[in-house]
């Protein structure tokens, strides 16, 4: 399309009706069937929390218009800012720690061959492929304050027991430990094959220029991995604000692990306020969108080689 | 067309888009949805939990009869109602020859996160199974079909059941919207390991106070070399928030005005009651917050004596972890000027209002949920079931004396029902107060703040339960 064609009268329609006529009927169908998917499952139900956000609703009664009194009451609430620091606790340690221990897996991984290589990524990413729920359960018994396994091990190494979830300070240290271990063979696999990209050639220029391990992580490595970083910093913070299972499955004592996807789900279908409910969500989605358009604007670098 | 290689960073970027908007779309609430995963349990003593750890998939529907008229059963699918309902079904059909009986078991949380939903968008099933406590929030009368007719009058269901029974949730007087089924009644009832009332002699079945309570804790209490206790005499852990309601009423105070939808925990009688529950971990030491997370969980290995996670517990205790367990009304304070208790939520179950233009289908619904809450029905769950009903000719029956625990039953049903009292509130979910009483009583916050705390979240939900209701 040219910039005449946009500018002149009429152009831009006449090239689309243009464009129309020519299109493949198989294409039109193809496009039409994913953007109605598309429709149904986002722009609808998006556009109807946003609706429901201005309403107070519980599924059976007339929904009743309040204005912005959901987003006030959210922002005045207790409940809310401690959901949100909980959250954001949580998100920064599990990213920091999570794809810190991930990329140190993947710089070992990268230096294992064959077999080897196989046997050790399957076994970090096993507890990705086990179901939530049950790595749930297993750390409920690793965690617990009397006969845990973890207990067990502190008293036989002469240390004073823990209790773990069962306190306000530790539980939610505990849950981030668990999310880590299931989710650092995914990491790690994702970071792995961004350094098997790296080009073989400039390890060896280094080595002839006597650049020692570190210095080739951090001049070579670091740099050229970069795009992969970025984008497993950005499903990280996705994935971690949005975490569910693990706090709603092994809840500390208190407010002291609730998150904002849990204050969400029991203000929407518990505490039956919809309209609350949706305006936490859509709170969400903004925070999420700023955060993903700062990290990919602000740490993507796009290298050639 | 151009042909365009993709670059590695436009490839990721895309990715990065296509994964964010994906994910991003989940913020969205479409309805109805359901809870990603059950919580079968709960350490901060929310009362809206399920009354029976179990968590089977929900099965596939049983068909009973082959008559001309179906009715579809929603119920919680656990061991002992499907034993209930898979008994009492095959009698009701050849009873009655036109009905046919779809039996459909859903799991507590799958129910619960679908109930409402469903009736909204007229999906749900002819007879549905739920708690007075999920239902507390929205308009009853909007949810369930008006069956005082059917059922020949609130007075008439009234000779057969305890009247409080019927008092569980704000409906216009007079009127019956769902048959009381069954209740664990939390903090209404105490359980007791026996063996460990029996080391120190303690005859559980003669304490007359709550403070004989907390004196026999005290006594089954073992501690080791540090002070550390290492098995908790009575744990109010699971049922603090339901005993501080029973305290405050027998104090002579009140923290819910059903007339004006007032909350007020704050009061002398509030901060009294609170106290009494604080020392229970303080002073007296019978409790703390560090021998267990999972109250239920403890029990089984034996690391608590007495409990008031509700009714229920004793028999899955003694059937399943082997621990021998009995039931007692929880007692009134020594110097309670009201005898009142209360007892949680209760089950039961309500009729669709999509059934209002078939009479036919009314009256056999109607003769199906009274079949269940029935005496033929209720007594054989007694054999493993430990809770409480609200169907006095349940207990009339000469049959309750010969299943298991068909006089333990008895025995706290009829000790409990007469005093009995609910504050008939609109909150639908608890759990935040009942959180903030367990802060105050692990010395997080202090008590005037907790109860400060729990009124101002009750009453915002007050308020708002009550805008869409209507009042």
């Amino acid at each position: 399309m040219t910039t005449q064609e946009i500018a002149a009268p009429g152009g831009r329609w006449h090239t689309l009706k243009k464009r129309w006529q020519s299109a493949s009927p198989l294409a039109l169908i193809f496009a039409a069937a994913v953007s109605l998917f598309y429709l149904v499952i986002f722009i609808i139900p998006f556009g109807t929390a946003i609706w429901l956000s201005f309403q107070n609703w519980d599924f059976i009664t007339q929904p009743r218009f309040v204005g912005l009194r959901n987003y006030m009451t959210m922002f005045k609430s207790n409940h809310f800012w401690q959901a949100l620091k909980t959250t954001l606790m949580f998100s920064a340690v599990e990213i920091a720690v999570g794809v810190g221990i991930a990329l140190l897996l993947a710089l070992l991984l990268s230096r294992m061959q064959g077999r080897w290589e196989r046997l050790f990524m399957s076994l970090y990413y096993l507890p990705y492929v086990i179901p939530v729920v049950v790595s749930v359960y297993l750390w409920r018994w690793l965690y617990r304050s009397t006969g845990g396994a973890f207990n067990t091990m502190l008293t036989g190494l002469g240390l004073p027991p823990q209790p773990f979830l069962a306190s306000s300070s530790q539980a939610l240290w505990a849950i981030t430990v668990m999310v880590i271990w299931i989710y650092l063979g995914s990491a790690a696999v994702i970071l792995l094959t961004g350094i098997k990209d790296v080009p073989e050639s400039l390890y060896d220029a280094a080595k002839i220029d006597g650049a020692g391990f570190w210095q080739t992580f951090f001049r070579i490595t670091l740099p050229l991995i970069r795009p992969v970083l970025v984008y497993q910093l950005v499903v990280s913070v996705i994935g971690t604000v949005q975490m569910f299972e693990p706090f709603f499955l092994m809840p500390g004592p208190g407010f002291s692990t609730r998150t904002l996807s849990v204050y969400t789900y029991q203000l929407g279908f518990v505490t039956l306020n919809l309209g609350f409910g949706a305006a936490v969500s859509l709170f969400i989605f903004v925070l999420l969108l700023f955060a993903t358009v700062f990290q990919l604007q602000r740490f993507q670098i796009n290298w050639e080689y | 067309m151009s042909q365009q290689r993709i670059s590695r960073r436009s490839f990721l970027k895309f990715s990065a888009g296509l994964g964010t908007t994906a994910v991003l779309a989940a913020c969205a609430p479409v309805q109805p949805a359901a809870p990603a995963a059950p919580a079968a349990e709960e350490p901060t003593a929310a009362p809206a939990v399920a009354d029976a750890p179990t968590e089977v998939p929900t099965a596939a529907p049983r068909d009973y009869g082959a008559g001309e008229t179906e009715l579809v059963v929603w119920y919680q699918d656990w061991d002992g109602a499907n034993r209930m309902m898979g008994s009492i079904t095959p009698q009701f059909t050849e009873q009655n020859p036109e009905a046919k009986i779809v039996l459909q078991a859903i799991g507590y949380d799958d129910l619960f996160a679908k109930l409402l939903p469903s009736i909204a968008a007229g999906t749900e099933g002819d007879v549905l199974n739920m708690y007075t406590d999920w239902v507390v929030g929205t308009d009853v009368t909007q949810l369930f079909l008006d069956v005082t007719d059917a059922v020949g009058g609130a007075a008439k269901l009234s000779e057969t059941m305890w009247p409080a029974a019927f008092t569980s949730i704000d409906v216009p007087e007079g009127k019956v919207y769902y048959f009381p089924w069954l209740a664990g009644i939390r903090g209404g009832a105490l359980t007791v390991n026996k063996d460990h009332m029996a080391e120190q002699s303690i005859d559980y079945l003669n304490l007359k106070s709550f403070e004989e309570v907390i004196d026999a804790g005290v006594k089954v209490t073992q501690k080791n070399a540090d002070g550390k206790i290492t098995r908790a005499g009575f744990s109010p852990r699971s049922s603090q928030y339901q005993l501080l309601w029973s305290l405050i009423w027998q104090l002579g105070g009140n923290m819910f005005d059903k007339q004006s939808g007032k909350w007020m925990h704050s009061t002398p009688e509030g901060e009294q009651a609170a106290q009494i529950l604080h020392d229970i971990y303080w002073k007296h030491e019978t409790c703390d917050f560090e021998l267990f997370t999972n109250e239920f969980e403890a029990v089984s290995q034996g690391l608590v004596s007495m409990w008031g996670d509700g009714a229920w517990t004793a028999g899955v205790q003694t059937d399943v972890a082997s621990i021998p367990a009995d039931n007692i009304v929880t007692p009134f304070l020594a110097d309670a000027k009201e005898k009142v208790i209360y007892p949680q939520h209760m089950a039961g179950f309500g009729l669709s209002r999509r059934l209002a233009g078939d009479p036919k289908k009314i009256d056999l619904a109607v003769k199906y949920a009274e079949a269940v809450v029935g005496p033929d029905s209720m007594v054989q769950a007694f054999d493993f079931y430990s809770g409480v009903c609200m169907t006095k000719t349940v207990y009339e029956d000469p049959r309750i004396n010969d299943v298991k625990y068909g006089l333990l039953s008895k025995r706290v049903a009829e000790g409990m029902w007469p005093f009995a009292q609910y504050t008939q509130d609109h909150v639908a979910n608890h759990a935040p107060a009942s959180t903030e009483l367990d802060r105050a009583m692990r010395k997080e916050i202090s008590i005037p703040e907790a109860l400060a705390n729990m009124d101002a979240y009750l009453q915002e939900q007050e308020d708002s339960a009550r805008e869409r209701i209507g009042i």
